[in-house]
């Protein structure tokens, strides 16, 4: 009855229905199911209730004391593109950990207990039980996000603080892409790995890896091969460069630097330890230090380093766990 | 067609051979009893037909659709009370059956599936809370939805108490009466012999027996079993001795001062006899037909001897 009345139930219902009769959506009653599952779960709340105070404690601040005037623009007006560049740094390193907390025990927690016999009684191959654990398991990520967002709006809207919608949603888009990446990591260890305790320690493990040692592995490896094979300075700047961007937190802090910069050299010149080398002879262009900071004008970005390349290098973190987990998780006796 | 149809199968799991080649046929509409001691392979046997484990070798079929095939089609026609499931603690009987109905495209009533396994007053309650009968319950429960052609249960009276283990016999029985095949597997001898048409037994990966329960019971141990009480326990052992030299004799137990002796109808006398000439005085003596248990413990013996014999 209520759902005709209220316009919006009526949608999801609409929604719902229409999904479900979809040929390619049988997966679907296990994203809900999950959804309705993993919602109700202490622990994510907790972990949610922190990321959202902590990604949306910089507007806050921003507005209370003023705090963003400083990385404002001189001359410019204070935007919300001053509150990204704070909660950038919080968002990097903080919202994998949430990502993972949430997916490392979609399988491998189920395959222990048992209920995995359950869900595989009933009408699915496990290629779709792992999308549909994968959808459901996505969307409980972006709740903490989208709420510290909207939180952050909400708090900015009366403010003095101009709103810079394109980057801002830009960035939204960015960082749900990022915690949506980071679920599927977990979730191809969980499905690949024996024990839901297995899965957290080798996803935990090597988001650790990336976050701590992978931002040192390409300047390091650059520097073994120009120290034993010779290589140009050029040639290890890009062994560099490469290496850092298919860290998936280097390429989402690359990706949000290009939001604020508008350039994709600018900041792809934050992530080598030469910019002006890497500006004037591998880019071919020309080092001038402006008030904005260093400008790379006249250059080419070879098409490795473009927006398109480090987006497709983040989403290899989506695409080969799941794609991984799923080949071990079809051929394994449960 | 058969609903089941199991080819040479046979599963190692590292070096330990867990099902040797096992070839069974359940047909269509029967109730059909897996029995065996714990660890003998029906679990395995029922992972396979579900295809949670792969087979090493051999093929099998459940109804008419290959299982590395077709998977998906076979689970959409059976129900399925696996053994050693978990249920979700936080949601609520009702979000797992509607989970189910959803899953399976069917049309059926969470509350009506409720009532019929007896979970009704529970059904918005979350299941993490349910007690270990009321669990299997809910399970039953989503094993039905869709009233499928098929249902294979795991060891379906675990957990329950005599109520819900009669509940499930009724249910067994109503759901055969409606045309389904019912494929349940279970070590009490008495709960697939109050229900089933067929009983197949498994022992160490192998199927040593298939057949109806009173032609299984036909087959072992001869066809009586004398219960015989002796007045006191001190010749016991004499009696037994005594026992054993009778052709007519398959099998003898003793204990305390009740001897269990399988033979044939007409050799009752000449047990009684025996016992007699041994010292012994006969108390009290009743004859009743093999239980399943017997029969049981007699191929498991047969088989445990054939064993000694190629050991030796």
């Amino acid at each position: 009855m209520s759902a005709e009345q209220n316009p919006v139930k009526r949608l999801l219902g609409d929604i719902d229905t229409s999904i479900k009769n979809s040929e390619f959506a049988d997966w679907y009653p296990i994203s809900k199911k999950e959804f309705r599952d993993t919602v109700r779960s202490p622990w994510i709340w907790v972990l949610s209730f922190i990321f959202i105070v902590l990604f949306a404690l910089p507007a806050v601040l921003g507005l209370y004391f003023n705090i963003g005037q400083q990385f404002a623009e001189a001359g410019a007006s204070l935007t919300t593109d001053a509150y990204v560049r704070f909660a950038l740094p919080i968002a990097a390193p903080l919202l994998p950990a949430v990502a993972i907390v949430i997916g490392y025990a979609a399988i491998a927690r189920e395959s222990e207990r048992g209920s995995l016999k359950i869900l595989l009684s009933l009408p699915y191959t496990r290629g779709e039980l792992l999308a549909g654990k994968f959808v459901g398991r996505s969307a409980i990520t972006l709740i903490p996000v989208t709420v510290g967002l909207l939180t952050t709006l909400l708090v900015l809207l009366p403010s003095e603080i101009e709103i810079a919608w394109e980057s801002f949603l830009l960035f939204a888009l960015a960082t749900m892409a990022y915690g949506v990446v980071f679920t599927a990591f977990a979730i191809g260890l969980s499905a690949a790995l024996k024990t839901a305790r297995r899965a957290m320690a080798a996803s935990l493990g090597i988001y650790v890896y990336l976050q701590v040692f992978w931002s040192n592995l390409g300047a390091g490896l650059g520097n073994l091969l120009s120290d034993h094979a010779n290589i140009g300075q050029v040639t290890q700047l890009h062994v560099e460069l490469f290496v850092s961007l298919l860290s998936p937190i280097a390429s989402y802090r690359t990706l949000v630097q290009e939001i604020l910069q508008g350039s994709p050299i600018r900041s792809r010149l934050l992530l080598t330890s030469s910019p002006q080398v890497t500006c004037e002879e591998m880019l071919g262009g020309t080092l001038e230090v402006t008030q904005a900071g260093a400008e790379c004008t006249n250059a080419a970005l070879p098409p490795q380093y473009s927006t398109v390349a480090v987006i497709a290098y983040l989403l290899l973190w989506l695409v080969v766990p799941l794609v991984a987990g799923y080949y071990v998780f079809e051929n394994k006796d449960l | 067609m058969a609903a089941i149809e199991l080819d040479g199968v046979t599963k190692q799991f590292g070096s330990l051979t867990a099902l040797q080649g096992v070839d069974l046929t359940v047909e269509e509409g029967e109730i059909f009893g897996f029995l065996g001691p714990n660890g003998a392979g029906k679990s395995t046997t029922i992972n396979i037909l579900l295809d949670f484990v792969r087979a090493t070798d051999g093929s099998a079929t459940v109804l008419g659709h290959d299982i590395h095939e077709e998977p998906k089609r076979i689970r959409a026609r059976t129900g399925v009370l696996p053994e050693g499931y978990d249920v979700y603690d936080r949601l609520t009987g009702r979000q797992h059956l509607s989970f189910v109905i959803e899953s399976k495209d069917a049309d059926e009533d969470a509350d009506e599936l409720a009532e019929r396994v007896g979970i009704a007053d529970a059904i918005d309650r979350k299941a993490g809370g349910y007690s270990k009968g009321m669990q299997q319950r809910l399970v039953l429960a989503m094993a039905l939805v869709g009233e499928p052609d098929l249902l294979i249960l795991d060891e379906p009276t675990t957990g329950l108490d005599p109520n819900g283990a009669r509940l499930m016999r009724e249910i067994i029985r109503e759901e055969n009466e409606r045309g389904a095949t019912v494929f349940f597997s279970s070590h009490i001898l008495g709960q697939v012999e109050a229900v089933c048409d067929t009983v197949g037994i498994l022992q160490d990966g192998r199927l040593i027996a298939k057949d109806s329960v009173a032609g299984l019971r036909e087959a072992a141990a001869g066809d009586t079993v004398l219960r015989v009480t002796l007045a006191d326990g001190d010749g016991t052992d004499a009696a037994v001795a005594a026992i054993e030299g009778l052709d007519e004799v398959s099998t003898v137990t003793a204990d305390g001062t009740t001897l269990t002796v399988g033979c044939d109808s007409d050799a009752k006398m000449a047990v009684l006899n025996a016992v007699e000439e041994s010292g012994s005085e006969v108390a009290n003596f009743e004859t009743e037909e093999t239980s399943l248990d017997e029969v049981f413990a007699a191929y498991t013996e047969q088989q445990e001897q054939e064993q000694a014999e190629v050991d030796a």
